[in-house]
């Protein structure tokens, strides 16, 4: 019975993955052997020639972090089609978390995570009792304030691990750190912005309910019932006042609306609050992470050096809007919409060039695989010294070769052909 | 594969760690197929992020008896590719071809290597589809013939056809002729 070429050639393609010669897997085919020669050279060519295409590891990695991302995203979405005017859900979520942590709390492998490092088994435990705090805090500036408060253990941890020159865990660490800072200032960004009205003695000055004529420049107000109301500054931002006069003449004189918003010295008391909560955080970790960048084994100070610029960075940003919290808005704030707790801003390539193996939940770049070279009589890899060459897009070549071509017409010399799979 | 398969039953009930084994398993070979499909890096980065968050949100209504998981990924990619070829062909996209992609190392080293990639891209280009389909499934992305031909819906010995012919193809374009034998 004559076995088809396609079949001869599928089945010496799979002896040869699994390590056979090409000699011995010819000598089955004795009447296709010479066709299968050839043919089985060009498609180890074609493997030898796609094996350089590899993803860039930092691709991989921060690819990766973004589909954790969009995991606990996902986890956090109501079900569509359950929302309820009382939120029940957001409410249970709340009660489960806040028993969760009393019940964590209460136990010892809660404190035990306290102090736990990326690489100790407790570490989870420590992410979720964060994530409980987080669920529970239930406004912005709460929020920024965790956020604030995280990162600083963020940068504690990017300390012990950098002095243990754990590299791969720095990269991950650095990246949840970069995540949590950027989200305390999202967040108080956010709640500026959402608070941004006039200057704060206007509307303290104006009792609730109380008609204005429209606000001129350094003018005096008089109400509808004819009270004179104390003379104010005119705000000078674009943003309307909590509410307005009317006396049915235009549109832009319409029935006052009383907007139910904390009172404006309250919101600038958080706001300095969530602040000085960042700056104190980043300050802290700043020191910690610059005494520990002189410790630091070299191959973790480059991540060091980026963890103390993103922090300074933050502490810089919380600094500066301090001041500009003086002056309360002489501009509206900008409005940083909170991404949700999913995708960190990637650092510069250069921060994380991820010459690291990691594991846990981010784990390295797979290992290289073996690529035999061309040469007729190939070695086995795993006994091999010689490093396969690692070549990625942008990254630096571990080991050069010389790809040879393999023979084109080759008259079934006695080579032997090893293609070894992953 | 029972491993893989309790995997995916792990990652279709919602374990998070399990679709991250998953994702690093079959990462590099989805990436691979992609990139040797499309222009550029930047595109081939982009889908295959894609290829994996489509599937982490199609996991949930995925059965391991109607298909094996790795012919039921490379069928998402597949879709993405053909979905973005045909968005790209449509807006006359300018070509961004850079087979060079691989831009660092030693410079003489990495023009061979991109030359060849190169070589190898425009070659697979000028295949019939259904051959360029297997032959990047089957020698770039390395997956079985059982897994090609799920995939892709044909019966193993249509594939084992097309393989063959594919790679007497490529012979011919690589290396210019068709040897006598």
């Amino acid at each position: 019975m004559t076995i088809k070429i396609e079949d001869a050639f599928n089945d010496c393609f799979e002896r040869l993955i699994l390590g056979e010669s090409l000699d011995s897997c010819l000598r089955r085919y004795p009447e296709h052997a010479m066709e299968l020669d050839l043919m089985l050279r060009t498609a180890y060519d074609v493997k030898r020639r796609a094996y350089p295409i590899q993803p860039r590891p930092e691709f991989k990695y921060w690819s990766r972090v973004r589909l954790q991302g969009v995991q606990d995203y996902a986890r956090r979405q109501p079900a569509p089609g359950k929302a309820s005017p009382f939120n029940y859900r957001r409410n249970l979520a709340i009660s489960v978390a806040g028993l969760l942590v009393l019940v964590i709390a209460s136990s010892g492998t809660a404190a035990a995570s306290y102090a736990a490092l990326p690489d100790q088994p407790l570490y989870g435990v420590k992410m979720a009792v964060e994530q409980a705090r987080l669920t529970l805090a239930v406004s912005d500036v709460d929020k920024a304030e965790v956020y604030a408060s995280l990162a600083e253990k963020r940068a504690h941890e990017i300390v012990a691990m950098a002095q243990q020159g754990k590299a791969d865990y720095l990269i991950s660490t650095s990246a949840r750190m970069d995540y949590q800072l950027e989200q305390a200032e999202s967040y108080i960004s956010k709640y500026q912005a959402a608070n941004a009205t006039g200057p704060a003695t206007t509307m303290d000055a104006l009792p609730a309910g109380t008609t204005t004529e429209a606000l001129p420049a350094e003018t005096s107000t008089t109400g509808s019932t004819g009270q004179s109301v104390q003379t104010v500054p005119a705000p000078t931002t674009q943003v309307k006042p909590p509410f307005t006069a009317t006396d049915n003449k235009s549109d832009a004189e319409q029935p006052a609306i009383i907007k139910q918003q904390p009172p404006p010295t309250r919101a600038a008391a958080n706001v300095s609050r969530a602040k000085t909560a960042l700056s104190s955080s980043t300050a802290k970790s700043l020191t910690a992470l610059q005494d520990a960048l002189d410790k630091a084994p070299e191959s973790t100070r480059p991540a060091v050096i980026k963890a103390i610029e993103r922090v300074k960075k933050a502490n810089e940003w919380s600094q500066h809007n301090s001041d500009e919290d003086q002056q309360y808005q002489e501009d509206k704030p900008k409005t940083i919409t909170p991404k949700p707790n999913t995708f960190p801003v990637k650092p510069s390539p250069d921060a994380l060039k991820p010459n690291h193996d990691n594991s846990g939940n981010f784990a390295p770049p797979d290992k290289p695989r073996y690529i035999p070279s061309l040469n007729n009589n190939l070695s086995n890899p795993a006994t091999d010294t010689a490093k396969p060459p690692v070549i990625v897009p942008n990254t630096q070549i571990q080991v050069p070769f010389t790809p040879t071509i393999p023979k084109v017409s080759d008259n079934g010399d006695s080579s032997t052909i090893k293609v070894f799979s992953k | 594969m029972l491993i893989e398969e309790q995997l995916v039953q792990r990652a279709v009930n919602g374990d998070r760690e399990a679709f991250t084994k998953i994702y690093d398993l079959h990462f590099d070979k989805i990436y691979r197929y992609i990139y040797v499909k499309v222009h550029s890096q930047a595109e081939a980065e982009d889908l295959t992020q894609d290829v994996f968050i489509k599937a982490y949100e199609g996991i949930k209504k995925y059965k391991w008896m109607d298909l094996p998981f790795t012919a039921w990924l490379f069928r998402i990619a597949r879709n993405r590719v053909i979905d973005y070829i045909r968005k790209v062909s449509k807006e006359k996209k300018a070509s961004l071809d850079e087979a060079g992609a691989i831009s660092s190392g030693d410079p003489v080293y990495m023009t061979e290597i991109n030359f060849e990639i190169h070589q190898l891209k425009d070659a697979l280009k000028k295949l019939p589809d259904a051959q360029r389909e297997v032959a990047t499934m089957r020698f770039i992305s390395e997956l079985s013939i059982a897994e090609v031909a799920l995939a892709l819906g044909k019966r193993e010995g249509t594939v084992k056809a097309l393989q063959f012919n594919a790679i007497a193809s490529l012979r011919k374009l690589l290396y210019g002729k068709i040897d006598d034998y």
